[in-house]
């Protein structure tokens, strides 16, 4: 049962989406050579910067992430927002690595690597990284079509079709349009976003009250929904891991530090990172808000364990009237289309740039490497229909997130600061931390989906493994780095 | 105590938000337009 409304809401969502498309569309014409097209010729300034950054890292998918910890935990979700806000500010106001990093001027990471690490490093950090990358966006498309068929009301066989309708209406203007197309509808696809998510918010807040928002928190979760400490599925190793995630994705997360790229300065990238980083509070608060009132809204037994992400939109399905529906779903899909553009052209650049630099050696004409890149974000696409209709989703989908990102998170953070700060590294310890980085997630997503081994793994939980991960990785670039070093003395 | 803190927190952040949205919205439309143009110039 939903309130929407074919005629009026569909009509919003449809100026929208001809809205949005035409602008990505028309600024095509910009694209001149690659360095425009993946980086929109080093041009961006601050405001632009916040914005894209901003509407990147909120999409439909992290805002059900968010909701259902909301929902499970209360305020005591909001954790990994603050540890990631934290973070930000901080590399903003330090530029611890995202100064070394823009002063250099690469395209990519692994671009920076090669100078301390060697070729061989490069090619396998861009594998790492687009495996870690295309894994965590690989569940994007599934959620966004839960969510527009939940809210929209639309039967779930319809499920395929609008995940396939959302991708082909992002890959055209990706494809074609490359970096600034992604930031022109980046800006458009914020302001929407933003505009939607208050005023639902605050309708709610009002409709419902929000101290019989927090009434219901204590009912149902006690004071573990407000302290995180004191909870006891939201403990210290849960903590630990959001810390270092939060530091991890700030400093190499492809989508994030295209932006620091992307600047026009390294004075201009820090104060991107400083000006974004309350955002990434408001990407856990908003929706944890609609998940606490989803919880006053149903109570606790309605959507139990793995259904706990479909309480936020069930909520909105029969608690928005028309027209605030239909600005609602604009505003979701302005989130999910920017973060969409933004992985898609952040992963083939990677593939382009590191991986496939064997091939091409450097040496293609601009012409050439703008097609494979179109070709590379048409493949993307394909993966990501492919793999959003196929993977079950286990457990939370934020844990999901955070393992699946921890394949590059915690290898590629530790050859970062090692590239930038630490003079005795070399290519014996990054090659020991990207297979340590690698392995470990990798064996817990699939000892995880085996009956032998299933119960055992679940017991340790993903956070232990996660934050072990990250310390194994940083032990083996030390102990890499010292072994050549003993064996060449 | 606990509920004072967080009502306070959430309207911050609200308020936060409400504010850089109307900044950025007015703003960022500049940043475009110079954008644009220095990629016309080049």
């Amino acid at each position: 049962m939903t309130n929407f409304d074919l005629l009026v809401d569909g009509t919003i969502v449809l100026v929208y989406l001809i809205g949005t498309i035409t602008a990505g569309l028309w600024v095509k014409r910009y694209i001149r050579n690659l360095n425009d097209f993946l980086v929109a010729g080093r041009s961006v300034d601050l405001y632009l910067g916040i914005a894209s950054l901003a509407a990147t890292e909120f999409g439909i998918a992290t805002c059900m992430a968010n909701a259902e910890l909301g929902y499970k935990y209360g305020f005591a979700g909001i954790t990994p927002g603050i540890a990631l806000a934290f973070a930000m500010f901080i590399v903003g106001w330090t530029g611890f690595c995202i100064k070394p990093l823009r002063d250099r001027e690469v395209v990519t990471l692994p671009e920076l690597f090669a100078n301390k690490f060697g070729t061989k490093v490069r090619w396998a950090s861009g594998v790492v990284i687009v495996l870690g990358g295309l894994l965590n966006m690989g569940v994007f498309l599934r959620q966004a079509g839960i969510f527009l068929t939940i809210v929209c009301g639309f039967e779930i066989g319809y499920l395929e079709v609008v995940m396939t309708l959302i991708l082909l209406g992002v890959a055209i203007y990706t494809i074609l349009g490359g970096m600034i197309s992604v930031f022109i509808t980046d800006y458009i696809q914020f302001v929407v976003m933003s505009i939607g998510l208050i005023a639902v918010v605050l309708l709610l807040v009002v409709d419902f009250g929000w101290f019989n928002m927090l009434q219901s928190l204590d009912d149902s979760l006690g004071s573990q929904a407000y302290n995180p400490f004191a909870s006891e599925t939201y403990g210290i190793d849960k903590i630990l891991l959001d810390v270092l995630v939060a530091f991890a994705a700030v400093l190499t997360w492809q989508t994030i530090i295209s932006r620091v790229l992307s600047a026009k300065n390294t004075k201009i990238a820090k104060r991107i990172f400083i000006g974004t980083s309350p955002f990434l509070l408001v990407r856990f608060t908003i929706p944890a808000i609609l998940g606490i009132a989803a919880l006053h809204y149903f109570g606790t037994q309605l959507f139990v364990n793995e259904e706990a992400i479909l309480a936020m939109p069930n909520l909105l399905a029969k608690a928005l009237p028309v027209g605030l529906i239909g600005i609602l779903i604009a505003a979701m899909l302005a989130a999910d289309m920017s973060t969409n553009s933004s992985y898609m052209i952040a992963w083939s650049s990677v593939i382009y740039n590191d991986i496939m630099k064997p091939i091409h050696k450097g040496l293609w004409s601009d012409k050439k490497g703008l097609l494979w890149n179109r070709i590379l974000i048409a493949i993307i696409g394909v993966f990501l229909l492919l793999y959003g209709l196929w993977y079950p989703l286990k457990g939370d989908l934020w844990v999901y997130l955070q393992v699946t990102g921890t394949i590059y998170l915690s290898s590629m953070s530790v050859l970062l600061i090692s590239a930038c700060y630490w003079k005795p590294a070399n290519n014996w310890g990054a090659i020991a931390s990207i297979a340590v980085g690698g392995i470990i997630p990798i064996s817990y997503l699939i000892l995880q989906e085996l009956d032998a081994t299933q119960t055992e793994i679940l017991k340790i939980g993903p956070y232990k493994f996660g934050v072990a991960t990250y310390f194994a990785t940083a032990v083996a670039m030390i102990l890499g780095s010292k072994l050549k070093l003993l064996i060449r003395k | 105590m606990e509920h004072w803190f967080w009502t306070l927190l959430s309207a911050v952040i609200l308020i936060w938000y409400i504010v850089v949205t109307a900044i950025i919205a007015f703003k960022g439309s500049g940043d475009i337009r110079r954008m644009i143009e220095k990629m016309k110039n080049n």
